[in-house]
């Protein structure tokens, strides 16, 4: 069987180009509401802008009210900006996620992730050098719910943005927003936190930005049919 | 797919998102016949045509979604798709085997009957491919996509893509070539 052969047989099942009338219900669909002319969405790196000045608004009000560590100077110039970079990335994924077609590729985020990762192990050894502040202590939790706290106004805000638009994977796309979130918020509480041992950094820092994402990706799981109801059926 | 067409579905679902129905009502028919199709392929043909209903009832929900400086193949396939998904998963089934009824919807009634068997055995050899092969198959022979919109619309790599079609062919070929 040559490839020449085969396409004949495959252009066979080409459907024939009649005319399709519109079915009852899409007719009763375009009466009722025009169709209403719509403006397209914007892409996704211009709607990032407000979620992200949300994030960087509450996380200076809420989290920057507290004394700086004493190495903050070199933290902000390092650490910090590579967390805020990977949130503003991870905010662009999540927009990019409501748009249909242009969703991120399975190997996109198996990539993003992985970096993420190594970015998070790399910023904690890097903050782990000031000796004094190393030991683990009843701190920790603080740090969750301070990180959990700040990152709400700004999931709202992204929320808002993916009701916009055609959430499919609310899974996914709630995980990836709360996830862009958290990081923003972790590179200010970073700044603030004492505590700069690795174990701590690991556990509470990036370990509380995992859970949030995770809890925001269940949310928008369970309220789906409430809040993507254009999609969700 | 010609850049032609494709600019004529940019051009029409511009329009629509203006307002325009009749612009709908074009788009409809350019995409239908590829679309169930595809559908068929995914539900089965009990349920393909209400799965293409709510698909468009989707597409119009979400209109203001695409943006014209994408094609309008992969934001109106993976609409279908993700529908497709949905109504699966509702319906907790397995996919169907292609049965004689089917044929009407697949082909062309007009059609020969010699023609109309071949169609109907070339569909029983692409039920055979594995499920991720015969999707991007069906998406590139009946929807016209190109690689890099198949790559969109099931969100994956175009070289995936490309492996999953050649070993499409390649097994089309083998069963073929079978005495």
């Amino acid at each position: 069987m040559s490839s020449i052969d085969l396409d004949k047989k495959l252009d066979l099942l080409r459907p024939s180009s009649d005319e399709a009338p519109l079915p009852d219900a899409l007719e009763k669909l375009l009466a009722e509401d025009g169709p209403k002319p719509v403006r397209a969405l914007y892409p996704p790196f211009l709607r990032l802008l407000a979620p992200l000045l949300v994030a960087l608004v509450a996380s200076l009000t809420f989290l920057l009210r507290k004394e700086m560590r004493p190495d903050a100077a070199w933290l902000i110039g390092l650490t910090s900006l590579a967390r805020i970079g990977f949130g503003c990335f991870f905010m662009w994924l999540a927009l990019r996620s409501g748009v249909p077609g242009r969703e991120p590729s399975r190997r996109m985020l198996l990539v993003a992730l992985a970096v993420g990762a190594v970015v998070a192990l790399v910023t904690a050894l890097l903050g782990d050098h000031y000796g004094a502040l190393r030991q683990m202590d009843d701190h920790g939790p603080k740090c969750s719910v301070a990180l959990f706290g700040a990152s709400l106004l700004p999931l709202a805000a992204i929320y808002w943005m993916l009701i916009r638009s055609a959430v499919f994977q609310p899974l996914l796309s709630g995980a990836l927003g709360g996830l862009s979130v958290a990081m923003v918020a972790d590179a200010f509480l970073s700044v603030t936190c004492p505590i700069s041992g690795v174990m701590h950094t690991l556990v509470y820092h990036t370990g509380g930005t995992v859970a949030f994402a995770l809890l925001s990706g269940a949310v928008a799981y369970a309220l789906r049919r409430l809040l993507f109801r254009r999609t969700q059926g | 797919m010609s850049d032609d067409s494709s600019a004529i579905l940019r051009e029409l679902m511009i329009r629509y998102q203006g307002g325009d129905s009749a612009a709908f009502r074009k788009l409809y028919s350019l995409l239908v016949p590829a679309m169930r199709g595809y559908l068929q392929t995914l539900v089965g043909s009990q349920l393909v045509d209400d799965v293409l209903q709510e698909a468009f009832i989707r597409i119009h929900r979400v209109r203001e979604t695409y943006r014209d400086d994408a094609p309008v193949k992969p934001w109106i396939y993976a609409i279908a798709r993700y529908t497709a998904i949905d109504r699966i998963r509702k319906q907790q089934r397995q996919r169907r085997e292609i049965g004689d009824a089917e044929l009407e919807r697949f082909g062309d009634e007009n059609r020969d009957p010699t023609t109309a068997i071949a169609i109907q055995q070339m569909w029983q050899l692409i039920d055979r491919l594995p499920e991720s092969q015969r999707e991007v198959l069906v998406l590139q022979r009946l929807g016209d996509l190109s690689i890099k919109e198949i790559a969109d619309t099931l969100q994956t790599s175009e070289g995936a893509v490309k492996q999953k079609l050649h070993r499409a062919y390649n097994s089309l070929k083998g069963w073929l070539s079978e005495p």
